[in-house]
């Protein structure tokens, strides 16, 4: 996993197999810390199975016992300077909140989140879905109920409407981070 | 900049040349997108599909993304299946064969045995 926007493409994948329908995810950046928030109305954990959530040797997964998402996404912001906690509520869902030591000499590069927020779109279970990101000047806004609305019952999980939804939010991210990487 | 309200030219256009054909029975490509998925390029590997497909004006194809579909070490795994049903899986696939399927399997209706999860496996 090298990059930020493919950890938070992880972590949403577990509220897509939690049967969640809606995600929502909340980036953060000051001049020190990159915070990220994701949010899920999946069917959610009871305490005992929280306790061992971020834990590699275990998984709710039939086919294997082993979980890499989160205890890898947990190690790698605790060693770069930064927090991870996880709280969840059993049929209400799920949130994961972590963050990154910006100048940390081992915080991963943010990465491509436009293809992060596509690939999430593509799911077949999704019915709403928002991305929010905050700079210390600007902010980014992404809707999937705008999206749906401004297509009015044009199906967005087209090819040519997937390819423009990247770019536009490709080219608002690049606008808000300055073209960081 | 692109800015949200241009999606609406983008829906009118794309309701005069479509003619209903995003209707059922189109081909579907599903994407591999567990853990180990991504951390092997599937990421990738889906915007490759759609970007061909784009590119390409190809119709009534779908992309979507799947959890994680059980071989992690054959990973990215694509399962294409054509509108009358037959699924293929094809592993290990690079953004170099994913253009592959796109014109071999998509456009030229040839399955590339090379490239499946059953012909590999062994």
């Amino acid at each position: 996993m090298d990059d930020l926007s493919l950890m938070v493409l992880d972590l949403s994948e577990n509220g897509l197999n939690a049967d969640a329908d809606f995600i929502e995810i909340i980036v953060e950046e000051d001049d020190k810390f990159l915070r990220f928030s994701i949010r899920d109305n999946g069917f959610g954990m009871n305490e005992e199975t929280l306790k061992k959530a971020t834990n590699p040797f275990f998984s709710t997964r039939k086919t294997r016992s082993i979980g890499l998402g989160l205890s890898f996404v947990k190690e790698t912001a605790l060693s770069c300077g930064g927090e991870f906690s996880i709280h969840s509520i059993p049929f209400v869902g799920t949130t994961v909140n972590f963050s990154f030591q910006k100048d940390h000499i081992d915080t991963p590069p943010f990465g491509d989140m436009s293809q992060t927020l596509i690939t999430i779109l593509t799911h077949a279970n999704i019915k709403d879905f928002h991305y929010h990101h905050q700079t210390t000047k600007e902010e980014f806004d992404f809707k999937l109920s705008e999206v749906i609305h401004m297509l009015k019952g044009v199906d967005y999980r087209q090819s040519e409407i997937l390819s423009w939804l990247h770019e536009y939010v490709k080219q608002q991210l690049d606008k808000i981070r300055g073209g960081v990487k | 900049m692109k800015s949200l309200e241009d999606l609406k030219k983008l829906r009118d256009e794309s309701l005069k040349n479509m003619n209903m054909r995003y209707q059922k029975g189109g081909t579907r490509i599903q994407v591999g997108m567990g853990t180990c998925g991504i951390a092997a390029g599937a990421r990738t590997v889906m915007h490759k599909f759609i970007e061909e497909i784009n590119d390409l004006h190809l119709k009534n194809i779908t992309v979507t993304q799947v959890g994680c579909m059980g071989e992690c070490a054959f990973e990215p795994l694509v399962e294409i299946i054509d509108p009358d049903g037959t699924s293929t899986i094809y592993c290990l696939v690079t953004d170099r064969i994913a253009s592959e399927i796109v014109e071999e399997h998509l456009i030229g209706g040839v399955r590339l045995d090379r490239y499946l999860l059953s012909a590999v496996k062994r």
